[in-house]
């Protein structure tokens, strides 16, 4: 009876959750927009993402092709002619390096997408149905972890063969745990709460319930998982492409120029330095994101 | 404690399968014959018959699946196809060397990275947390092969004080010498082993610098450290009795599941370095498609990480005389 006095049934509850949710947003961007670091790693980001969009506008050189007449200037310091130098064959480290860009998003946008997605349907399905399936999603999860990642990558790509898509589905899998765990905790925190209670006695379907009050809860966490991960992504790319399963060549890739500098470490330390600051510069701004993101939606995490 | 610990181990049992069957069918998902992958493609059609039979690829998959849990349940990891010798042998002779790594790297990690976080935290929102911050971030974000190669640009090439690649005498003997009157061996072991545990340890110390920091800031906000200081105790016997001792469970337990970020560093340190471990083995074993040998490196790694896990849980206690293993 007091709870009818107070604000009304059920239905109305849930909406003054919602309202509550949605007063929650500007707040949270007010967080992120006066956070130097936050919006550092916006803009090294984005600054990226335009890179990777326009690389075929902003190289001059055929990235991929040797240009037999460009041999002898193989290993040239950077200078007027190749703003970066060159590399072991005479190819414009420049143009690698924007297209190498295009390449590293595209494999870690993909492959983040991709275990977002099952990782977060797996955690749906084993924080609300609980019982036997959360058990075995579960353990599956823990058997995951135990791997280390780069570790994980190299077996599934060294069966499956290098590829960019084998490539992609292997950073994924190794990106499913995380994104289960953050998911089915969600979950659990809103599962038992009123508002869930609430709406299923209005009527409403287990699928309704996950997409309208499940899945706007445990928006703020995944997202900034998706960031964090997008630098993990990054760094195991280029690992692979470093011990030569990642990224093939031709394709430049990060890894791949930083591992062929390595023989000419002495003489022209620059191919290596500039492919190693491109993926430090991009996994840091992912980091910074994703850390920004975490602190504007909820200023009490920290781990 | 003894049932404790027998009731953990029953508990592993699950993962330690879980375990096996991800890396049996990872490596059963090859598409193709496995045997002519092996064995290359100018390889006669009498050599791929008599690999599959050696390796028993004409049974169905269950019947591999199970032979192979069988076998791994009395410690045969089966034989190498490469050098024709026990997977086991092979990896129990790289073994040493990682572990050494591993143990000095983490020896660096720890006393950088717990140094670097309690100071951070201590003075929050000073120079010096700012700069240990950037620092820890820089870290975290540096690709460990990156790092390796930047030490062995300043270290090796640039000033010569230690070798670029290799091992040397393995650290164990070294300091067996060392105790009959031979240190020469131990300075030799250390110089090798130096940059590779360095490139490891610094890339697990900023992770572990940020893991302190916030733990610590966390632990620091707590009201028995207001009560501390409020007795008039100093702050630094507040930091590092009540504060640093009460952040060390949350931090053992983050530094657990983390050390597969270790393992995962070792397997690129080691090739940067050319040091003979079981991550280095683990990659000529994929480059060479020595299917078993891959299959018991990395079976082996996972092994370590979840024993590991297993006496973080045990450590609990000597940190935290609440805790009781009954």
């Amino acid at each position: 009876m007091t709870d009818i006095q107070k604000g009304g049934g059920p239905a109305a509850r849930a909406r003054t959750a919602q309202a509550r949710r949605k007063r929650r947003l500007p707040k949270a961007v007010k967080r992120f927009t006066s956070s130097f670091n936050a919006m550092l790693g916006l803009a090294i980001t984005v600054f990226l993402v335009l890179v990777a969009l326009f690389a075929p506008l902003l190289v001059h050189e055929n990235p991929y092709q040797v240009d037999f007449s460009k041999l002898s200037q193989r290993l040239e310091p950077p200078g007027v002619s190749s703003w970066l130098g060159r590399d072991n064959f005479g190819r414009d480290l420049f143009s690698r390096i924007v297209t190498g860009a295009r390449i590293s998003l595209l494999v870690g946008f993909s492959a983040v997408a991709a275990g977002l997605t099952v990782g977060s349907l797996l955690g749906i399905i084993a924080g609300y149905f609980g019982g036997f399936v959360d058990e075995v999603i579960m353990r599956f999860n823990d058997v995951l972890y135990a791997f280390p990642s780069i570790l994980l990558a190299l077996a599934l790509v060294a069966a499956l063969g290098p590829s960019l898509t084998n490539l992609i589905a292997a950073i994924a899998l190794v990106s499913v745990p995380g994104f289960a765990r953050i998911m089915r905790s969600s979950v659990l925190q809103i599962r038992d709460t009123e508002l869930v209670e609430s709406a299923r006695s209005l009527g409403a379907r287990n699928l309704r319930i996950i997409l309208r009050h499940v899945l706007p809860n445990s928006l703020a966490p995944t997202v900034a998982l998706a960031s964090a991960s997008m630098a993990t992504a990054l760094l195991t790319e280029a690992g692979l492409s470093f011990l030569g399963l990642g990224v093939q060549p031709p394709t430049p890739s990060w890894g791949g120029i930083l591992a062929d500098g390595r023989e000419f470490l002495r003489t022209a330390p620059f191919v290596t330095n500039f492919a190693g600051i491109a993926i430090l510069l991009s996994v840091v701004g992912f980091n910074l994101l994703g850390d920004g993101i975490r602190d504007a939606m909820d200023p009490r995490s920290k781990l | 404690m003894a049932v404790f610990l027998v009731r953990r181990l029953i508990a592993l049992l699950p993962v330690l399968i879980g375990v096996s069957t991800v890396v049996f069918f990872i490596l059963h998902l090859t598409p193709g014959d496995p045997a002519q992958l092996m064995l290359g493609d100018f390889a006669t059609q009498e050599a791929v018959d008599q690999l599959r039979e050696e390796m028993g690829l004409n049974e169905p998959l269950y019947v591999q699946y199970g032979l192979f849990l069988g076998d791994l349940a009395v410690g045969d990891l089966g034989r190498s196809i490469t050098q024709r010798q026990p997977v086991a042998q092979l990896i129990g002779e790289r073994l040493a060397a990682t572990a050494e790594l591993a143990l000095v790297a983490m020896f660096f990690a720890i006393i950088i990275g717990l140094a670097a976080g309690v100071i951070a935290a201590a003075r929050q929102n000073s120079i010096t947390d700012y700069v240990t911050t950037a620092g820890s971030l820089l870290g975290i974000s540096t690709p460990i092969f990156y790092l390796g190669l930047l030490l062995i640009l300043l270290f090796s090439l640039q000033l010569g004080w230690f070798p670029a690649s290799g091992r040397g005498p393995a650290l164990v003997t070294s300091i067996g010498q060392l105790f009959q009157g031979n240190p020469e061996p131990l300075g030799q072991s250390l110089r090798y082993l130096f940059l590779p545990a360095l490139t490891l340890g610094l890339s697990f110390a900023a992770l572990l610098a940020k893991m302190t920091r916030n733990t610590m800031l966390e632990v620091l906000q707590k009201d028995f450290i207001r009560t501390a200081t409020a007795k008039g105790l100093r702050r630094q016997f507040v930091i590092f009795k009540h504060a640093l001792r009460n952040a060390g469970i949350p931090l053992l337990t983050i530094m657990g599941l983390q050390f597969s970020q270790l393992l995962g560093g070792s397997v690129l340190t080691e090739t940067v370095f050319a040091w003979p471990g079981l991550g280095r083995l683990a990659v000529d074993a994929i480059f060479a498609r020595d299917f078993p040998l891959v299959q018991g490196a990395v079976l082996t790694v996972a092994l370590i990480f979840v024993l590991l896990n297993l006496l973080v849980d045990l450590c609990y206690g000597l940190l935290d005389p609440r805790v009781t293993y009954s």
